[in-house]
């Protein structure tokens, strides 16, 4: 059994999860139309949000995924980024 | 929640709507459909430019990945910092990024409403008091097409449209030569996957279309037509830049 307290982060990552199993353009079905990755960091921003999840729950771990995807934009260079 | 979807999203794209109900001559809602998907692409254009462009100009440092690939072998976390390293070094950047994906997303899903309940006549409330609000939109186009209902034949033509754009897509992918090349499993395992989605997307969409209203489809048709024309005037383009060509048969 899981303690209570991580039940917001599993939820989370659940939905993270399938997220990346159908709609992702990194992991799900679409990839094939990206050939060398979709995402300009390494991990994708989907990988991250998990790792950063687990890492520091979801408050924590919910803000950091949400200022990793305000970076993954156009005018940002990319690259190696973990959690 | 919902009321910040509302306003934020479904209402600007149900007043746009109808806004060019309005003043397209005829009050044809078909025509009003296509031409509201222009104006979407139009403002997603430069996002799409950038992303198919840098597609392409992958293909010249093909072989530096393919030694990447030989050289860390199953280390994918490996692989992927090393291929990062490369791209910075090449000043190439492959990528697009999350961000304006996923505000695209909420964009989609109100267009989709749009189209499913708008269509029907309920939700003409919402339009906004500085746009004339006609009595009921008339949902039949050019005279004799019932964009409320389901559409056989343009469910058919979106789905042809769907795999003349994926096919295109394909095209452009890494030359065979350096496809063959041992240990580039992974490679012939997308190449197939490809390959079956090229025909598994088509049938997809005949399928959808012909269980939403005409409208959604239109919508759908219209899309995929200009991206692929926008793919085809990228590959023209960068032709006449290199001066040979590039399109790769698939076998």
């Amino acid at each position: 059994m899981y303690k209570i307290q991580y039940f917001p982060r599993y939820f989370a990552i659940k939905i993270i999860k399938i997220y990346q199993k159908t709609l992702s353009l990194d992991h799900g079905w679409f990839k094939f139309l990206f050939p060398y990755g979709y995402c300009r960091f390494h991990p994708t921003c989907s990988e991250y949000s998990v790792q950063a999840l687990k890492k520091y729950g979801f408050i924590k771990g919910g803000v950091k995924s949400f200022w990793r995807i305000l970076r993954c934009n156009p005018w940002n260079k990319g690259g190696v980024d973990e959690a | 929640m919902a009321e910040l979807f509302q306003t934020l999203f479904y209402e600007p794209i149900l007043n746009l709507l109808v806004f060019l109900y309005n003043i397209i001559p005829g009050n044809d809602i078909g025509l009003a459909i296509i031409a509201l998907t222009v104006v979407i692409r139009l403002v997603l254009f430069p996002l799409n430019q950038q992303s198919i462009k840098s597609q392409k100009s992958l293909q010249d440092i093909q072989p530096k990945i393919e030694g990447l690939k030989k050289q860390y072998g199953n280390d994918k976390q490996g692989l992927g910092k090393a291929m990062m390293a490369l791209y910075k070094a090449e000043k190439v950047n492959p990528f697009s990024s999350c961000l304006p994906l996923l505000v695209q997303f909420p964009f989609l899903i109100a267009v989709f409403y749009v189209f499913r309940d708008g269509l029907a006549g309920e939700s003409l409330d919402l339009v906004y008091s500085f746009i004339a609000r006609p009595e009921a939109i008339n949902v039949i186009t050019l005279g004799f097409f019932d964009l409320s209902k389901a559409s056989p034949v343009l469910a058919v033509l979106a789905g042809l449209a769907q795999f003349w754009q994926a096919k295109m897509m394909l095209a452009k992918r890494p030359p065979k030569q350096v496809r063959d090349k041992p240990g580039a499993k992974d490679e012939d395992m997308m190449a197939n996957m490809s390959k079956q989605m090229v025909y598994f997307m088509p049938v997809l969409t005949v399928f959808i279309g012909l269980t939403f209203p005409g409208g959604l489809t239109l919508y759908w048709l219209v899309t995929t037509l200009l991206m692929g024309l926008q793919q085809v005037y990228i590959f023209k383009k960068d032709k006449k830049k290199k001066g040979e060509v590039e399109v790769i048969d698939e076998k």
